[in-house]
Protein backbone atom coordinates (compact mmCIF):
# COMPACT_ATOMS: atom_id res chain seq x y z
CA UNK A 1 0.00 0.00 0.00
CA UNK A 2 1.25 3.49 -0.78
CA UNK A 3 2.54 5.77 1.89
CA UNK A 4 0.02 8.59 1.52
CA UNK A 5 -2.80 6.07 1.59
CA UNK A 6 -1.51 4.70 4.88
CA UNK A 7 -1.30 8.15 6.39
CA UNK A 8 -4.85 8.84 5.22
CA UNK A 9 -6.13 5.71 6.94
CA UNK A 10 -4.12 6.58 10.02
CA UNK A 11 -5.68 10.01 10.04
CA UNK A 12 -9.15 8.49 9.70
CA UNK A 13 -8.50 6.13 12.60
CA UNK A 14 -7.13 8.87 14.81
CA UNK A 15 -9.76 11.45 14.08
CA UNK A 16 -12.67 9.04 14.34
CA UNK A 17 -11.72 8.32 17.94
CA UNK A 18 -11.71 11.95 19.09
CA UNK A 19 -15.26 12.21 20.37
CA UNK A 20 -15.54 8.84 22.03
CA UNK A 21 -12.18 9.23 23.77
CA UNK A 22 -13.24 12.60 25.13
CA UNK A 23 -16.43 11.16 26.59
CA UNK A 24 -14.69 8.05 27.89
CA UNK A 25 -12.04 10.15 29.66
CA UNK A 26 -14.67 12.09 31.59
CA UNK A 27 -16.57 8.91 32.43
CA UNK A 28 -13.45 7.14 33.66
CA UNK A 29 -12.35 10.13 35.71
CA UNK A 30 -15.74 10.35 37.38
CA UNK A 31 -15.82 6.60 37.98
CA UNK A 32 -12.42 6.65 39.68
CA UNK A 33 -13.51 9.59 41.81
CA UNK A 34 -16.78 7.97 42.86
CA UNK A 35 -15.05 4.70 43.71
CA UNK A 36 -12.36 6.48 45.74
CA UNK A 37 -15.05 8.42 47.61
CA UNK A 38 -16.99 5.27 48.35
CA UNK A 39 -13.83 3.57 49.57
CA UNK A 40 -12.46 6.43 51.71
CA UNK A 41 -15.84 7.90 52.78
CA UNK A 42 -14.79 11.39 51.67
CA UNK A 43 -17.72 12.29 49.45
CA UNK A 44 -17.75 14.53 47.39
CA UNK A 45 -14.13 15.65 47.21
CA UNK A 46 -12.50 12.92 45.14
CA UNK A 47 -15.46 12.89 42.78
CA UNK A 48 -15.00 16.59 42.05
CA UNK A 49 -11.21 16.31 41.79
CA UNK A 50 -11.21 13.32 39.47
CA UNK A 51 -14.05 14.70 37.38
CA UNK A 52 -11.82 17.69 36.71
CA UNK A 53 -8.91 15.35 35.99
CA UNK A 54 -11.16 13.49 33.54
CA UNK A 55 -12.12 16.67 31.73
CA UNK A 56 -8.48 17.73 31.63
CA UNK A 57 -7.49 14.32 30.28
CA UNK A 58 -10.19 14.58 27.64
CA UNK A 59 -8.96 17.95 26.47
CA UNK A 60 -5.32 16.88 26.65
CA UNK A 61 -5.96 13.86 24.45
CA UNK A 62 -8.11 15.93 22.11
CA UNK A 63 -5.41 18.56 21.63
CA UNK A 64 -2.65 15.96 21.31
CA UNK A 65 -4.58 13.98 18.69
CA UNK A 66 -5.57 17.10 16.77
CA UNK A 67 -1.98 18.27 16.72
CA UNK A 68 -0.82 14.89 15.47
CA UNK A 69 -3.50 14.16 12.87
CA UNK A 70 -5.50 17.25 12.06
CA UNK A 71 -3.39 18.85 9.36
CA UNK B 1 -38.01 -7.68 18.17
CA UNK B 2 -38.19 -11.44 17.98
CA UNK B 3 -35.20 -13.55 18.71
CA UNK B 4 -33.32 -14.68 15.64
CA UNK B 5 -31.46 -17.86 16.34
CA UNK B 6 -28.25 -18.53 14.48
CA UNK B 7 -27.58 -21.70 12.55
CA UNK B 8 -24.86 -22.95 14.84
CA UNK B 9 -26.02 -23.65 18.35
CA UNK B 10 -24.09 -25.64 20.88
CA UNK B 11 -25.72 -27.00 24.05
CA UNK B 12 -24.49 -25.10 27.06
CA UNK B 13 -21.83 -27.39 28.44
CA UNK B 14 -20.34 -24.30 30.12
CA UNK B 15 -23.19 -24.33 32.65
CA UNK B 16 -20.77 -25.70 35.26
CA UNK B 17 -18.92 -22.37 35.02
CA UNK B 18 -22.10 -20.51 35.90
CA UNK B 19 -23.04 -19.37 32.39
CA UNK B 20 -26.85 -19.32 32.20
CA UNK B 21 -29.08 -20.52 29.38
CA UNK B 22 -29.72 -23.71 27.47
CA UNK B 23 -27.27 -22.80 24.69
CA UNK B 24 -23.76 -21.40 24.62
CA UNK B 25 -24.13 -17.63 24.04
CA UNK B 26 -24.28 -16.75 20.35
CA UNK B 27 -21.28 -14.46 20.25
CA UNK B 28 -19.15 -17.16 21.88
CA UNK B 29 -20.24 -19.76 19.34
CA UNK B 30 -19.58 -17.32 16.53
CA UNK B 31 -16.15 -16.46 17.95
CA UNK B 32 -15.34 -20.17 17.97
CA UNK B 33 -16.55 -20.41 14.40
CA UNK B 34 -14.23 -17.58 13.42
CA UNK B 35 -11.37 -19.33 15.18
CA UNK B 36 -12.18 -22.58 13.39
CA UNK B 37 -12.21 -20.78 10.02
CA UNK B 38 -8.89 -19.06 10.71
CA UNK B 39 -7.21 -22.17 12.07
CA UNK B 40 -8.28 -24.35 9.15
CA UNK B 41 -7.30 -21.64 6.64
CA UNK B 42 -3.86 -21.33 8.21
CA UNK B 43 -3.49 -25.10 8.32
CA UNK B 44 -4.44 -25.46 4.67
CA UNK B 45 -2.08 -22.66 3.69
CA UNK B 46 0.95 -23.91 5.62
CA UNK B 47 0.44 -27.66 5.31
CA UNK B 48 3.10 -28.02 2.69
CA UNK B 49 5.10 -24.86 2.17
CA UNK B 50 6.72 -24.50 -1.22
CA UNK B 51 9.13 -22.04 -2.76
CA UNK B 52 6.67 -21.49 -5.59
CA UNK B 53 3.45 -21.07 -3.62
CA UNK B 54 0.12 -22.56 -4.61
CA UNK B 55 -3.01 -20.37 -4.64
CA UNK B 56 -3.80 -20.93 -0.96
CA UNK B 57 -0.30 -20.22 0.29
CA UNK B 58 -0.04 -17.28 -2.09
CA UNK B 59 -3.20 -15.70 -0.70
CA UNK B 60 -2.11 -16.07 2.92
CA UNK B 61 1.34 -14.73 2.08
CA UNK B 62 -0.24 -11.63 0.58
CA UNK B 63 -2.38 -11.11 3.69
CA UNK B 64 0.48 -11.57 6.14
CA UNK B 65 2.76 -9.42 3.98
CA UNK B 66 0.18 -6.62 3.98
CA UNK B 67 0.05 -6.61 7.79
CA UNK B 68 3.84 -6.76 7.98
CA UNK B 69 4.32 -3.81 5.63
CA UNK B 70 1.75 -1.77 7.51
CA UNK B 71 3.54 -2.45 10.78
CA UNK B 72 6.90 -1.45 9.34
CA UNK B 73 5.47 1.80 8.02
CA UNK B 74 3.73 2.67 11.26
CA UNK B 75 6.18 1.50 13.91
CA UNK B 76 9.49 1.32 12.08
CA UNK B 77 11.99 -1.42 11.25
CA UNK B 78 11.21 -3.28 14.48
CA UNK B 79 7.50 -3.35 13.66
CA UNK B 80 7.46 -6.97 12.53
CA UNK B 81 7.83 -8.07 16.16
CA UNK B 82 4.22 -7.13 16.76
CA UNK B 83 2.87 -9.01 13.76
CA UNK B 84 1.45 -11.93 15.81
CA UNK B 85 -0.73 -9.69 17.96
CA UNK B 86 -1.85 -7.22 15.30
CA UNK B 87 -2.30 -9.83 12.58
CA UNK B 88 -4.37 -12.10 14.80
CA UNK B 89 -6.58 -9.29 16.05
CA UNK B 90 -7.04 -7.91 12.55
CA UNK B 91 -7.90 -11.23 10.94
CA UNK B 92 -10.24 -12.18 13.78
CA UNK B 93 -12.11 -8.88 13.54
CA UNK B 94 -12.23 -8.96 9.74
CA UNK B 95 -13.58 -12.50 9.50
CA UNK B 96 -15.92 -11.86 12.42
CA UNK B 97 -17.33 -8.70 10.83
CA UNK B 98 -17.75 -10.34 7.45
CA UNK B 99 -19.69 -13.23 9.03
CA UNK B 100 -22.48 -10.71 9.57
CA UNK B 101 -23.08 -10.60 5.82
CA UNK B 102 -24.00 -14.28 5.76
CA UNK B 103 -27.68 -14.79 6.61
CA UNK B 104 -28.16 -16.84 9.74
CA UNK B 105 -24.81 -15.95 11.22
CA UNK B 106 -24.06 -13.13 13.61
CA UNK B 107 -20.78 -11.28 13.86
CA UNK B 108 -19.13 -12.04 17.22
CA UNK B 109 -17.96 -8.41 17.26
CA UNK B 110 -21.59 -7.26 17.61
CA UNK B 111 -21.28 -8.05 21.31
CA UNK B 112 -19.45 -5.74 23.71
CA UNK B 113 -17.84 -8.68 25.53
CA UNK B 114 -15.91 -9.81 22.46
CA UNK B 115 -14.70 -6.34 21.52
CA UNK B 116 -13.82 -5.56 25.14
CA UNK B 117 -11.72 -8.72 25.26
CA UNK B 118 -9.88 -7.61 22.11
CA UNK B 119 -9.37 -4.07 23.35
CA UNK B 120 -8.16 -5.16 26.79
CA UNK B 121 -5.70 -7.54 25.13
CA UNK B 122 -4.34 -4.68 23.04
CA UNK B 123 -4.23 -2.40 26.09
CA UNK B 124 -2.28 -4.84 28.26
CA UNK B 125 0.01 -5.74 25.35
CA UNK B 126 1.02 -2.21 24.45
CA UNK B 127 1.74 -1.36 28.07
CA UNK B 128 3.79 -4.55 28.31
CA UNK B 129 5.70 -3.69 25.13
CA UNK B 130 6.37 -0.20 26.44
CA UNK B 131 7.70 -1.53 29.73
CA UNK B 132 9.78 -4.15 27.93
CA UNK B 133 11.39 -1.55 25.67
CA UNK B 134 12.01 1.22 28.19
CA UNK B 135 11.95 -0.41 31.61
CA UNK B 136 9.19 0.27 34.11
CA UNK B 137 10.71 3.53 35.41
CA UNK B 138 11.38 4.89 31.94
CA UNK B 139 7.88 4.00 30.81
CA UNK B 140 6.19 5.54 33.86
CA UNK B 141 8.30 8.67 33.50
CA UNK B 142 6.48 9.45 30.26
CA UNK B 143 3.27 9.59 32.25
CA UNK B 144 4.60 12.41 34.38
CA UNK B 145 5.22 14.95 31.66
CA UNK B 146 8.31 17.08 31.11
CA UNK B 147 8.03 19.34 34.18
CA UNK B 148 8.73 17.75 37.55
CA UNK B 149 6.44 19.79 39.81
CA UNK B 150 3.51 19.25 37.46
CA UNK B 151 3.90 15.48 37.76
CA UNK B 152 1.18 14.96 40.42
CA UNK B 153 -1.30 16.62 38.05
CA UNK B 154 0.03 15.12 34.84
CA UNK B 155 0.08 11.55 36.11
CA UNK B 156 -3.69 11.13 36.72
CA UNK B 157 -4.45 12.97 33.49
CA UNK B 158 -2.22 10.69 31.43
CA UNK B 159 -3.48 7.67 33.36
CA UNK B 160 -7.11 8.49 32.60
CA UNK B 161 -6.21 9.20 29.00
CA UNK B 162 -4.66 5.77 28.67
CA UNK B 163 -7.61 4.05 30.35
CA UNK B 164 -9.94 5.74 27.87
CA UNK B 165 -8.20 4.03 24.95
CA UNK B 166 -9.52 0.46 25.38
CA UNK B 167 -12.99 1.87 26.02
CA UNK B 168 -12.98 3.88 22.82
CA UNK B 169 -11.54 0.91 20.89
CA UNK B 170 -14.12 -1.55 22.13
CA UNK B 171 -17.18 0.70 22.01
CA UNK B 172 -16.47 1.95 18.49
CA UNK B 173 -16.13 -1.54 17.04
CA UNK B 174 -19.11 -2.87 18.98
CA UNK B 175 -21.31 0.11 18.15
CA UNK B 176 -20.65 0.06 14.44
CA UNK B 177 -21.12 -3.66 13.97
CA UNK B 178 -24.08 -3.89 16.33
CA UNK B 179 -25.82 -0.97 14.63
CA UNK B 180 -25.27 -2.41 11.19
CA UNK B 181 -26.53 -5.79 12.40
CA UNK B 182 -29.64 -4.26 13.98
CA UNK B 183 -30.54 -2.39 10.80
CA UNK B 184 -30.18 -5.59 8.78
CA UNK B 185 -32.36 -7.54 11.23
CA UNK B 186 -35.10 -4.90 11.09
CA UNK B 187 -34.98 -4.78 7.30
CA UNK B 188 -35.18 -8.56 7.09
CA UNK B 189 -38.14 -8.64 9.47
CA UNK B 190 -40.00 -6.33 7.04
CA UNK B 191 -39.10 -8.42 4.04
CA UNK B 192 -42.72 -9.16 3.10
CA UNK B 193 -42.93 -5.51 2.00
CA UNK B 194 -40.53 -6.45 -0.87
CA UNK B 195 -39.01 -2.95 -1.01
CA UNK B 196 -36.85 -3.56 2.09
CA UNK B 197 -35.37 -6.52 0.29
CA UNK B 198 -34.17 -4.19 -2.45
CA UNK B 199 -32.80 -1.80 0.12
CA UNK B 200 -31.05 -4.69 1.83
CA UNK B 201 -29.42 -5.97 -1.34
CA UNK B 202 -28.61 -2.60 -2.89
CA UNK B 203 -27.59 -0.55 0.13
CA UNK B 204 -27.04 -2.58 3.27
CA UNK B 205 -24.93 -5.37 1.81
CA UNK B 206 -22.27 -3.08 0.26
CA UNK B 207 -22.47 -0.81 3.28
CA UNK B 208 -21.94 -3.66 5.72
CA UNK B 209 -18.96 -4.92 3.71
CA UNK B 210 -17.55 -1.40 3.78
CA UNK B 211 -18.15 -1.02 7.53
CA UNK B 212 -16.55 -4.39 8.24
CA UNK B 213 -13.35 -3.53 6.42
CA UNK B 214 -13.13 0.06 7.65
CA UNK B 215 -13.69 -0.91 11.26
CA UNK B 216 -11.06 -3.63 11.05
CA UNK B 217 -8.65 -1.11 9.59
CA UNK B 218 -9.38 1.46 12.28
CA UNK B 219 -8.92 -1.04 15.08
CA UNK B 220 -5.64 -2.29 13.64
CA UNK B 221 -4.39 1.23 12.90
CA UNK B 222 -5.15 2.51 16.38
CA UNK B 223 -3.52 -0.52 17.98
CA UNK B 224 -0.40 0.20 15.93
CA UNK B 225 -0.47 3.87 16.90
CA UNK B 226 -0.74 2.91 20.57
CA UNK B 227 2.10 0.39 20.31
CA UNK B 228 4.26 2.89 18.44
CA UNK B 229 3.52 5.51 21.09
CA UNK B 230 4.41 3.13 23.91
CA UNK B 231 7.56 1.74 22.31
CA UNK B 232 9.20 5.05 21.40
CA UNK B 233 7.43 7.90 23.13
CA UNK B 234 10.39 10.20 22.59
CA UNK B 235 10.11 10.09 18.80
CA UNK B 236 6.34 10.17 18.77
CA UNK B 237 6.20 13.61 20.40
CA UNK B 238 8.00 15.29 17.50
CA UNK B 239 5.41 14.36 14.87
Amino acid sequence: MKNDQVSLWRQLAGLSSLGITFAASIAIGSAIGILLDRWLQTSPWFTILFFLFGVAAGFATLLKDLKRWGR
Amino acid sequence: MEHHPTIFQIPNFLGVLGIPGAWVPEHVTMAWLVMAILVSLSYLATRKLEAVPGPMQNFMEVVVEAFGNLLEQMIGPKGKRYLPLIGTAGLFILVGNLLGSIPGLKPPTANLNTTAALAITVFISYNFFGIREQGIVGYLRHFCGPILWLAPIMFPIEFIGHLARPISLSIRLFGNIFGEESVIIILLSLIWLVIPYGIYLAIMMPLSLFTSIVQTFIFVMLSMVYIAGAVDVGHEEHH
